[in-house]
């Protein structure tokens, strides 16, 4: 099998800055998947339980 | 948090291909300074930050609204230089992973395994950076190095590895 040459890559230095403010706002985003998540394993415990009583 | 290195890091993936699997972009969100300087120490190494798709696809979902989305796309583009095209040839190795794998392969992610496939089709010059050491078994993969994120009551490991037949 022939191995593939890698795609050439653009290297650019990462704006520290920029990387921070944008962090700051995904942080927010995985509490609040994490939130739903949590919410919906709850719903179906509940679901589950319902079905045994 | 303080990323540890092993002495020889740098010169083992000098030059290479880095794959970030997607806890390197979680983790990039929490510890942004000390994974931007990270990042920016490998570039100048030459090693380029790369990632696939399906890594993408998975730290995307899930976004509450198109803010976060946004915000996660444009990390993503500010800390990688290209997205590795999932060729016929990688969709081909699956396969071939899957029965390398056995039954350990039963609990292993579509991302992970289109992940390892992807080292398969490259072979040298591209290792993967992932944290997830326990889907990336070492009689499958080669683990070249690792590091440690020291934290203030944790460490954690992130494993780099290649495969190479």
């Amino acid at each position: 099998m022939k191995i593939l040459q890698l795609p050439k890559v653009t290297k650019k230095k990462v704006n520290l800055k920029k990387l921070e403010l944008l962090a700051k706002i995904i942080r927010e985003s995985l509490k609040e998947e994490a939130k739903y998540l949590e919410e919906r394993s709850k719903k179906d415990e509940n679901s589950l339980t319902g079905r045994f009583l | 948090m303080k990323i540890v290195l092993p002495e020889d890091f740098f010169r083992i993936v000098n030059n290479c291909h880095l794959l970030l699997d997607t806890s390197v972009f979680i983790d990039s969100s929490i510890s942004p300074v000390e994974f931007g300087n990270f990042f920016n120490q490998l570039q100048s190494q030459g090693v380029a930050l790369v990632t696939i798709e399906p890594v993408v696809i998975e730290f995307l979902k899930g976004s509450p609204n198109k803010e976060k989305f946004n915000a996660k796309q444009s990390a993503i583009n500010e800390i990688t230089g290209t997205c590795i095209p999932l060729t016929s040839d990688i969709f081909d190795n699956l396969r071939r992973l899957v029965e390398l794998y056995k039954e350990e392969g039963k609990a292993v992610s579509l991302t992970d395994l289109l992940l390892g496939s992807t080292l398969l089709r490259y072979e040298k010059g591209l290792y993967l950076l992932t944290k997830n050491t326990t889907d990336f078994p070492t009689n499958i993969f080669n683990l070249v190095t690792h590091l440690n994120l020291i934290h203030r009551r944790s460490i954690q490991s992130y494993g780099i590895y290649n495969y190479i037949k």
